[in-house]
């Protein structure tokens, strides 16, 4: 029986494209880290924003995620 | 007997009669006196009024004070908005090893000029899907692969973007009445702080060259101090000249004061 190779780069490509999002995930959960350490060090008037951001792009790196689980 | 006329002192009975009324009316006019009597008046005596205390040389207080007010003046034209690279007293702005009542003068960041690159760069970034549209690069990969890459490219921009600013944003130089204080961010991972006393600075040397720092007035700080860090740098910061002004008016401070717990 010959292995359909067409399947098997398509599922290598997702592993590997939900492993690189699964590792940005964790870089923006740093991310949200960070700048809560940098708001406590440094009290100005955008900190809240800042924090607001940093959930933004931590949210939006799931979001991607489960773009790549349902799409691909 | 008759006693002697040329007596000192002279006794009651030694007198005539009308020496004895007189000395009786006298004694009467004593005893009088004696008596609560109607206030004579009295001539008011002009008061020496005392000499009023001469008006003292400029304490020390006083030149501590014109030294603050002379920082007052070198600031009082300068920016105070949150997203300003030469923050002068700022009213919202705090740290986190704040003294109670501690005054800030001024807070420095890098000069925006050193963030065109990023910004170019982002804006490059956000172009290149729709550059994309017209370039086949990605025709190889099936069209639900082409949209999350060009979600994830999104993400990297957004990301880059966001640590770039914050990056910029949280790496502050303090100033305050009291000592001088680098907060340093390298990365997400890594930061530094540095401390020292304005009484332990040694030296303060700036350094402003090449083209865009002459055309946009920014330069770097160098802080020399006796504490354990030697040299605080402060780099690509606006108005090295005013900063270095200002130093010279926050150290000539610290030596008043010095000079005066020297003299108590």
């Amino acid at each position: 029986m010959i292995p359909n190779f067409d399947s098997i780069i398509s599922i290598s490509l997702k592993i590997f494209t939900l492993i690189g999002l699964g590792v940005y995930f964790i870089f923006a959960l740093i991310v949200v880290k960070q700048v809560s350490v940098m708001s406590q060090n440094i009290h100005d008037l955008y900190n809240s924003h800042l924090r607001i951001f940093s959930y933004f792009h931590l949210l939006f790196s799931v979001l991607v995620i489960l773009l790549a689980i349902f799409l691909l | 007997m008759n006693r002697a006329k040329d007596l000192d002192t002279i006794a009651p009975d030694d007198l005539s009669v009308e020496a004895s009324s007189a000395v009786e009316a006298s004694a009467k006019s004593a005893a009088k006196s004696d008596q609560i009597s109607p206030p004579k008046p009295v001539k008011k005596i002009a008061k020496k009024k005392k000499p009023s205390p001469q008006t003292s040389p400029p304490t020390s207080l006083s030149k501590q004070a014109s030294y603050r007010q002379t920082v007052y003046r070198l600031l009082q034209n300068q920016t105070k908005t949150s997203f300003s690279s030469f923050l002068a007293r700022p009213k919202v702005f705090s740290f986190d090893s704040r003294h109670n009542e501690e005054e800030i003068i001024l807070v420095l960041r890098r000069h925006w000029f050193t963030n065109l690159s990023w910004i170019i760069i982002t804006i490059v970034m956000l172009l290149v899907p729709i550059f994309l549209k017209n370039v086949p690069l990605l025709d190889f990969l099936p069209q639900n692969y082409n949209f999350v890459f060009v979600a994830f490219w999104y993400l990297i921009t957004f990301a880059i973007t966001f640590e770039k600013f914050i990056s910029w944003y949280f790496n502050v130089f303090i100033l305050t009445e009291e000592r001088v204080i680098d907060i340093d961010f390298d990365n997400l991972l890594y930061k530094n702080i540095s401390e020292a006393k304005i009484s332990m600075i040694q030296d303060v040397t700036i350094t402003q060259g090449g083209v865009s720092q002459t055309l946009f007035n920014y330069g770097s700080v160098y802080i020399q101090t006796a504490s354990e860090v030697p040299q605080i740098e402060v780099l690509k910061v606006p108005n090295p000249n005013l900063i270095l002004k200002i130093f010279q008016q926050m150290r000539g401070e610290e030596e008043q004061e010095a000079l005066e717990g020297r003299i108590k």
